[in-house]
Order: C-alpha cells, then structure tokens, then sequence
C-alpha cells in the first residue's frame, strides 16, 4: 500500500527521510546554536583578558571600581625594578629551558619511534611521570634533591626543573608528529645513500618541524607559567614573574601586574604571525 | 652508537654548558662570604611591600651590603621552601606561629643580643612573645590584629563588638554581605573570644561551641576569604569583615570611608618577625650581616620611617616621636591600652591541631 510521503516518514529501508523545507530547519538551527556555542565560548576565553587589559588603564588600584583612564602603571611599572628583575628572570629561564628541553625532546621522540631497546618500555614510563605526578609533588623531589647534592638555588636550578617536566612534554607532541609522518621518504633517502645524519637533516626534521615547533611552544608556555615547581627550587634573587605577582597577593595587587600582563600579551601577539610566516616557508619549500 | 646520537650528546652537552655559564651571569645573589672583593650581598625574604624600599638602599649607603628582596605569599610557602632545604637566605620574616614552628624544626638560628644595639628602644610588652621566649630568635618587625572590617557609610558608631558578626540577629541584617577569614585558627579563635573563652581554647566543649556559633551565622555569609576582603568592602559585596588591620588598611587608601575597629571583647594579636635561617647563621659572614640589618631595622629612626611607609604597627617604643602623627592617634593600629590588655597571641595548640582541623572541616562542609 502506498503511503503519502510525508514530513518525516519511514522509507521501506526503514531510514527516516525528512523533507528539504525542514531538513534546511534543521540545519540552520543546529548552525545557529552552534555559532551560538562558539560565541560563548570565546566569550568565556577572551572576556577575562580584556578585562585583565582594560584594567591595566585603571586610575584606580582596586580592579573592582573604574575610576579614570590612566597609563600611570605602565609608567609605575618601567620605574619598578623588582617586576622587571622578575620579568628578566622569567624570560631568561623559560627561553633557555625550552631550548634545551625541545632538542632533548626531540631525540627522545626519534629515537623512541625509530629504534627498539630493551629499556624502552621503562623509559617510555618514566618519560609520562612528569606529566602525571602533581606538580608540588615534583617541586619538592627537586628541592630536596638539589639541597642533598648540594647545588646551590638559583636561575640554573630553575631551569634544570623546567627542563625535567618540558622534555616529556615535547617528547609525546613530537612523537606524535613522527608517527604521522611516512616512514617510506627515509628508507627511501637511506637507499640512495644518504647516511642516518644527512637523512634526518634532509628529511625528516622538515616533516617534523610543525611538531617541534608545537612542542617548542608549548614547553615556552608551561615554563613561562610555571609557579609551584619554580617557588621551591628558586633561590634568592632568582625570583621569576608568576612567583613575584603571586608573592603580592597578600598585600594587594596593583595593576603593574595587568600593565606587565598586556605587554607580554602584547609581546606574544607579535610572535604569532611571525611564527605563522616561518611555518608558511617551511611548507612551500 | 651512531653518529646521531654521538653528535646529540655533544649538543646536549655543549648547550648545557652555555645554559650554566648564562645563568650565573643572571644570578644576582653570591653569597659574598670570604670574597672581601666583590660586593657583599644579604638576601632578604620578605612579604610583598611589606620594607620601604628607601630603607634598603640605605642601610647599603651605610654599610655598603647590597640587599636583595624576594617575595612569599604565606607562612606556609617560607616553611615549605625551609624545609624542603633551600639555602642562601639570609633574613626571612616568619609570624608568630610560624616562628615557633620553625623553632622546634631547627629552622632557625639564635640571635646573638651582643651584637645588637638597639634592642632596648623596643617595647616592653613585645619583648618576651610565647613563640620566642626572651626572643632568642627573633626581632620583633610589625605588629597587627585581627577584628572587623566595616565601612562608615553604614554605622554611626564602630560596630566594635564580635556580636556583630555572630549573633545570628545582628548579623541577619547584613545576609549576605559578611566575610569570616578562611583560617582555622582565626575563625575559631574570634567566636571562642565572642563566648569569653581563651583564643587558645583546647577544651572540645568550648570548641564544639564555636562552632555551633559559626555554624548559626553561615547562612549569612557571603564567602570565607582570607585575600580579598578589603576589596569586597571596596565593591560593597561586603559591609562587615572578618580581616586583618594591614589590608583593611590598604582598602582605605581607596576610600576614606573604609575602618577597621578591633572588638572590645579581645582579639588576635600577630607579630611578624625578623629572623635568621639556620643556614645563615651557621656563616660567620652571613650571620654577622644579618645581625646588622636586624639592628638597623630596628633603629627608631629607620622604624619610624618603615612604619609610615608600611602602615602597620610598629614595636619600636623609641620610634613613636617620629611616626607619623595619624598612625599614632588611630585606635585600629594603636589601640588604648584597655584594648591593648584584651589582646590574645595564637599559641601552637600543638596536638589539639588535629580537633581544631576536624572542627573546621565540619563547619567547611556543613
């Protein structure tokens, strides 16, 4: 018997069909909740550093009144040694322990995907430790071990620290990255002769580059950031920034805090198309 | 093993050793000792703005030892670091109660009174604290209390009595708008003053009360904020609250408006200290540095000057000529000498620390 199609029905292969009026509906709802869904998000993201900007031209010294527009705490904050001593610090131990902790990194996750050993499985456990052991919980295994070897507390300690927990974290972002590249192009280079230094160089750290660039960014990030692990194993005069903006909480924040924040906002802002740029290089070559 | 990973460890290697050189360039603290050349340097561990900074470029004029400030947020964190074995501090500045717990860990060295001179401009009455009998340890730095945070627009008169925060119908006129501080002791300490007992109390019935009256007012409260009280009395999301004098204090450079009363019933009394790791003072160099900045703090003129920078109370009984005359005259900071008498200090409860937690926890959760 013949059935009228109607709106939504059921065909004889028992899928529902839905008429183009109301399936174009759907669709446009289901867009509009979605974009909806997008908006609140960024919302949520973005709206708490906009504040954390607009704030910074507060007249007043409390981020709870606006008062008046003012560039007294940039201009408080050029004065303020101690912030830019901590700023100084920050950008002396995050650039270099990301340097190091991508190139370590990087031959952990060559070597782990390319070559078998009977360790491996003990070093691809311990490489996930850092990522899973609480932060406060590595701070003071450092702390300690340091005290127990006698090393004294400073920028090195520092950075040794951020080195430990970024290398397992550039390591996985670039192993992934190595998985996904075909292993055919290397054999391929290795037949031709090209010996394991050359093959690397030639081929595969530029189908790697994205990954190392990732990983690189994000150990910038995790140890620009870091404040627990950092605390414990800093010494005198080698405080970075989150340990100085965090130190002032007791007393009160000012927005030197929110005119340092915009500027590295700032800073980091710049970067991005410049990374984007080099990245578009790479690709086209 | 290959030639990659050959090469890798001379990278690995090469770069670490420019990692090392670098960052003893950007490592301003030497520890100085025996090195009569270089500039000698004392390293301070202090709270934010808690030193005119004026005050440390002049005891290096004067004595030519370069101070270097960093900060902590909270006793805990200075003992965390203590403990854990970092060195290279040479003054610190526990409170009371962490004075005491530092005493008993070892954590810090004894004060030598010999080689200081001005001990005898400070006050009698905060010369011999619980925490460091005959401060064997400690220079006394800044005195505070605890009490109550309000604003004038409300009141005529100084809410001057924990009935305000605790009577369950005082406070229903604020619902919403009252703040306790989020610490164990302080909390239960001000309700066990409001019923008439010790600040110290050990006994579990009188804490059992305590908690009964907290848990009565909870309702009422808006949140338990130990870090931002003064600011919710700025925004007015609070009219009453339970806080520290330095921060109420803080809030009133914004707003005249903004007092702090200390309760007629009592209150805590808490004292931050000047003290010498032990590491410190095991250094002759190091020790006798951090013997100088102890006596220059405590010089009347350089308290005097200290106190008017940092707005708390200051011990120093020989310094009072010199602080500025609206410190002196505001009850909050310095209170009349009736109020001064109700003043408690927090003792260690030592074993009782484990009821007070689980007193705690049960007023958290309930």
């Amino acid at each position: 018997m013949a059935t009228p199609l109607t709106d939504v029905a059921q065909t004889k292969t028992g899928l529902s069909y839905q008429s183009p009026a109301r399936h174009g509906l759907v669709t446009r709802v289901t867009g509009i909740l979605f974009s909806g869904y997008a908006l609140l998000f960024y919302f949520f993201l973005y709206a708490p550093i906009f504040l954390l900007i607009l704030f910074s031209f507060n007249e007043s010294r409390f981020p709870t009144n606006w008062t008046g527009f003012s560039f007294d705490w940039y201009i408080k904050l050029f004065g303020n040694y101690a912030m830019g001593q901590a700023l100084k610090n920050s950008l002396i131990v995050t650039f270099t322990s990301t340097a190091i902790a991508t190139v370590i990194g990087t031959m952990v996750a060559v070597g782990m995907e390319r070559f078998g050993f009977r360790a491996k499985t003990a070093v691809e456990g311990t490489l996930f430790m850092p990522i899973i052991i609480p932060d406060i919980a590595m701070a003071i295994m450092l702390l300690v071990s340091f005290s127990l070897v006698g090393m004294q507390l400073g920028l090195g300690s520092i950075i040794i620290a951020h080195v430990a927990f970024n290398i397992s974290f550039v390591a996985i972002i670039v192993r992934a990255r190595m998985a996904s590249i075909n292993p055919d192009l290397a054999e391929a280079a290795r037949d031709l002769y090209a010996n394991e230094w050359r093959e690397f160089w030639r081929v595969t750290f530029p189908q790697l580059l994205p990954g190392i660039i990732a990983g690189a960014l994000f150990a910038f990030v995790l140890s620009f950031d870091d404040y627990v692990i950092t605390f414990f194993v800093s010494g005198p005069g080698s405080t970075t920034l989150p340990v100085r903006i965090y130190g002032m909480v007791r007393r009160g924040i000012t927005p030197e805090t929110n005119a340092v924040s915009s500027l590295m906002l700032l800073a980091s802002l710049l970067l991005v198309p410049l990374t984007l740029w080099f990245q578009r290089k790479g690709e086209t070559n | 093993m290959n030639r990659l990973g050959k090469l890798g460890i001379v990278l690995l290697v090469a770069l670490f050793a420019v990692g090392c050189a670098s960052t003893s360039d950007g490592d301003t603290a030497d520890d100085g000792a025996g090195d009569s050349d270089a500039q000698q340097i004392l390293n301070l561990y202090n709270w934010s703005e808690y030193v005119d900074p004026d005050l440390l470029v002049a005891f290096e004029e004067e004595t030519g030892i370069k101070v270097v400030e960093d900060t902590f947020g909270s006793n805990e964190d200075l003992l965390g670091k203590l403990q854990g074995g970092a060195t290279g501090y040479d003054v610190i500045v526990p409170s009371d109660y962490m004075v005491d717990i530092m005493i008993q860990e070892g954590l810090l060295a004894k004060m030598d009174h010999s080689l200081l001179t001005t001990l005898g401009d400070l006050d009698p009455a905060w010369t011999d604290p619980p925490f460091d009998p005959g401060m064997e340890h400690c220079m006394p730095y800044f005195w505070g209390t605890t009490g109550i945070g309000f604003s004038w627009a409300d009141w005529d008169e100084a809410p001057d009595s924990w009935a305000n925060i605790f009577d369950p119908e005082l406070a229903a006129e604020f619902d919403g708008q009252i703040s306790f501080l989020d610490d164990m002791r302080e909390t239960i300490g001000a309700a066990l003053i409001y019923l008439g007992y010790s600040l110290n109390s050990v006994n579990e019935a009188e804490l059992q009360e305590a908690k009964d009256v907290i848990l009565a007012v909870k309702p009422f409260l808006s949140s338990f904020d130990s870090d931002n009280f003064e600011d919710t009395l700025l925004t007015e999301e609070t009219k009453l609250v339970m806080g520290w004098s330095g921060d109420v204090f803080t809030a009133q450079l914004e707003n005249e408006d903004i007092d702090f009363v200390i309760p007629s019933e009592g209150a805590a009394k808490w004292m931050d200290n000047l003290c010498i790791p032990a590491d410190a003072g095991a250094d002759p160099v190091r020790n006798a540095n951090a013997h100088l900045f102890l006596d220059f703090m405590n010089r009347p003129d350089i308290a005097a000057q200290n106190t008017n920078w940092v707005w708390f109370g200051s011990p120093n009984k020989s310094a009072e000529s010199m602080i500025n005359p609206d410190i002196l005259s505001y009850p909050a900071i310095y209170p009349p000498p009736e109020v001064f008498e109700k003043l408690e200090w927090f003792v260690n409860v030592g074993e009782a620390t484990e009821l007070y937690s689980r007193i705690w926890t049960e007023i958290s959760t309930e």
